[in-house]
């Protein structure tokens, strides 16, 4: 009988919906609140209306004016704090006072995100409510990407645009179907339509990665072993080591459910604690481990 | 689950060949305890503080069960928590409906060495130079996004090989011999690339799955040219190409187990990417790979079970997507090639 180690991943299956409520350090006030970038980012699945959606924008547009200025207004007590503490000798009541002028700062603008925050879910309806909690819990366990994955993905594919566009100007082809495409990107990514913007973004990477049109007409670069397709293949193969990088490490998950668990490798480790802590060893026996071969 | 794990037990993953082919010193003597009473080469296991095992079981009559069987060892726990009671070794096909005759307890007690006789045989030491290469493969849903699920190995897959100095030596000797030409990469660099980049679990691997079954390369061409602008810096080689391999078991293809497994899986992909070089020695590795791949996995027997309770197989897939795959290498750190214990 073949025995596969597929159960842990099956047993974290079944219980990873459940995880957002058993975290150990989950926040008890993150958790009822959320971003005005989550509310815009999946306003589809939420069914926020036309109406939702500009009453949000509007909001969104006025606290971005006022965090501007209140921004700067703690950039100058931030700077004012520098020079103190540059000095050779710092008086300590002065800094202390400084010091909280600094955090004064900080507090309002921690304030008039609360308030932000606050008057967006005032906005939205029980079932709204819900359904992003849903989604927040999803995101916790994995199931969907995080708004640092959305945006991470995102800034990776527009360099990759822009990288391929470098690209077709090198070779004398016009770029303009590119910037075609690309007209709808701004004004979806201002309105929060982060998976629209990504679809555009996507249509153009296709575009560039197509087969250029005077392929056919190219002198391939002489090899002794290499085929004639070889330079074509190099050709649509343009992206930064960077890129490429940024690229892989968005193919990972933020969190992966079955790193929460702690695996030891070593038998004799895990016996001592055992003996140390009064525990029993949970012991995987398969083929390959979870905790760094990653493949069961 | 998870919360109970690591609240209530000391989580330890083995691999199965420590406890099917246990050593003859003291390390492997508790191994060779544990793996006394097991009723299978694989399986989960809970021990006590002196390696006595508590109970062995396969598989789980539903979800349910899996807290049940926590609770349950945890109790046995609490009533044998080292050696010098004597108890049996409870073994379970199934917790709780399938349980087979337990094991008596062989009565002797096991000393636990403080430290390994050579090094840890659960973490080996690479050979210098050896290459790390981490794989992170994804599926793609109808609309060419990323599958959200990454907790189906058929969505999400991450998986880690060696590259030895041997095969590194190889691309550096093609790369001496081509200078500044494209040239077509080693075949054991290339299949080791390769074979790593497929979704599911470890047995639908269509090159070399430990259950068995036939698979082909049916292409597999990776070039590499020298793209360096500097002669005394490190070479960086630009690395394109593309690979099909197929491979399955049941059906047209013979099954050896004799467990009614089918499997078919077919992956079609484009490579591109960049290789690092000094002297003869890869010191960074970064290659994408995209296209499709057809996966399917199962036997009518399956698919009216719940997940947890049809283990030894797996759940059924049919998997028929869009996929992109990344690896990342670099040299392995000097507490895995010398300094670990």
């Amino acid at each position: 009988m073949k025995l596969k180690n597929t159960i842990f991943s099956l047993l974290l299956l079944w219980t990873s919906g459940a995880l957002g409520a058993q975290q150990p350090h989950a926040d008890p006030l993150a958790e009822n609140l959320f971003p005005p970038e989550l509310v815009m980012q999946h306003q589809s699945e939420i069914g926020l209306t036309e109406e939702q959606r500009e009453a949000l924008m509007s909001e969104i547009h006025n606290a971005q004016e006022r965090f501007a200025g209140l921004q700067e207004r703690l950039q100058k007590e931030v700077e004012a704090m520098a020079a103190l503490l540059r000095k050779e000798s710092t008086e300590e009541q002065a800094a202390l006072a400084q010091f909280d002028k600094v955090l004064d700062r900080e507090r309002e603008i921690k304030r008039a995100h609360l308030g932000l925050v606050l008057r967006i879910k005032g906005k939205l309806t029980r079932e709204q409510v819900a359904r992003l909690r849903e989604i927040k819990n999803k995101m916790a366990s994995g199931q969907l990407r995080s708004l640092e994955e959305v945006q991470r993905l995102l800034q990776t594919k527009m360099q990759s645009v822009q990288e391929g566009v470098q690209r077709w100007q090198t070779e004398g082809r016009d770029p303009s179907p590119i910037a075609e495409i690309m007209q709808e990107f701004d004004s979806l990514m201002k309105s929060g339509k982060h998976k629209e913007a990504e679809a555009v973004l996507d249509r153009a990477l296709n575009l560039l990665r197509g087969p250029a049109k005077d392929e056919s007409e190219k002198e391939p670069k002489k090899s002794g072993a290499a085929s004639p397709s070889v330079p074509d293949r190099f050709a649509t193969a343009a992206i930064s080591a960077e890129a490429l990088e940024a690229e892989i490490k968005a193919l990972q998950p933020a969190r992966v459910p079955w790193r929460d668990i702690a695996w030891k490798s070593c038998l004799l480790d895990g016996l001592k604690e055992s003996r140390a802590k009064g525990k029993p060893l949970l012991l995987w026996v398969f083929i390959d481990r979870p905790a760094d071969d990653a493949r069961c | 689950m998870i919360r109970r794990v690591n609240s209530d037990f000391v989580p330890v993953a083995l691999k199965a060949a420590l406890v099917n082919n246990p050593g003859d010193d003291e390390e492997g003597r508790l191994y060779r305890e544990i793996g006394r009473s097991k009723p299978a080469p694989q399986g989960i296991c809970v021990a006590n503080s002196d390696g006595k095992v508590i109970a062995w079981t396969l598989m789980f009559d539903d979800n349910e069960s899996i807290l049940a069987f926590l609770d349950h060892t945890l109790e046995r726990f609490g009533k044998y928590p080292n050696a010098k009671q004597p108890f049996a070794a409870q073994r379970y096909m199934k917790f709780s409906s399938s349980k087979l005759p337990d094991i008596p307890d062989s009565r002797g007690l096991l000393a636990i060495p403080d430290q390994h006789t050579q090094s840890c045989p659960a973490n080996p030491r690479l050979p210098s130079g050896t290459v790390v290469a981490r794989l992170f493969g994804r599926a793609l849903d109808g609309n060419g996004r990323l599958i959200a699920d990454t907790t189906r190995q058929e969505h999400y897959v991450e998986d880690r090989f060696n590259l030895p100095v041997e095969t590194q030596a190889l691309l550096a000797r093609a790369l001496s011999n081509a200078g500044t030409n494209a040239f077509k990469m080693p075949d054991a660099l290339v299949r080791q690339l390769i074979s790593h980049a497929f979704l599911g679990q470890l047995d639908v691997n269509p090159l070399s799955s430990p259950a068995g079954g036939k698979g082909n390369l049916e292409e597999s061409e990776l070039w590499a040219q020298n793209v360096s602008n500097d002669q005394h810096a490190s070479v960086r080689l630009r690395v394109a190409g593309a690979s099909r391999v197929a491979g399955g078991e049941g059906q047209d293809r013979p099954a050896r187990g004799g467990d009614g497994r089918i499997w078919d899986h077919e992956i079609k992909l484009e490579w591109d990417g960049f290789i690092e070089m000094q002297g003869s020695r890869i010191t960074r590795l970064l290659l994408r790979a995209r296209g499709s791949e057809r996966l399917k996995w199962g036997n009518p027997s399956m698919s009216a079970l719940n997940d947890v309770a049809c283990l030894p197989g797996g759940h059924p897939i049919d998997l028929s997507c869009q996929v992109h795959y990344g690896i990342l290498g670099e040299p392995a750190t000097l507490d895995v090639t010398g300094a670990r214990r």
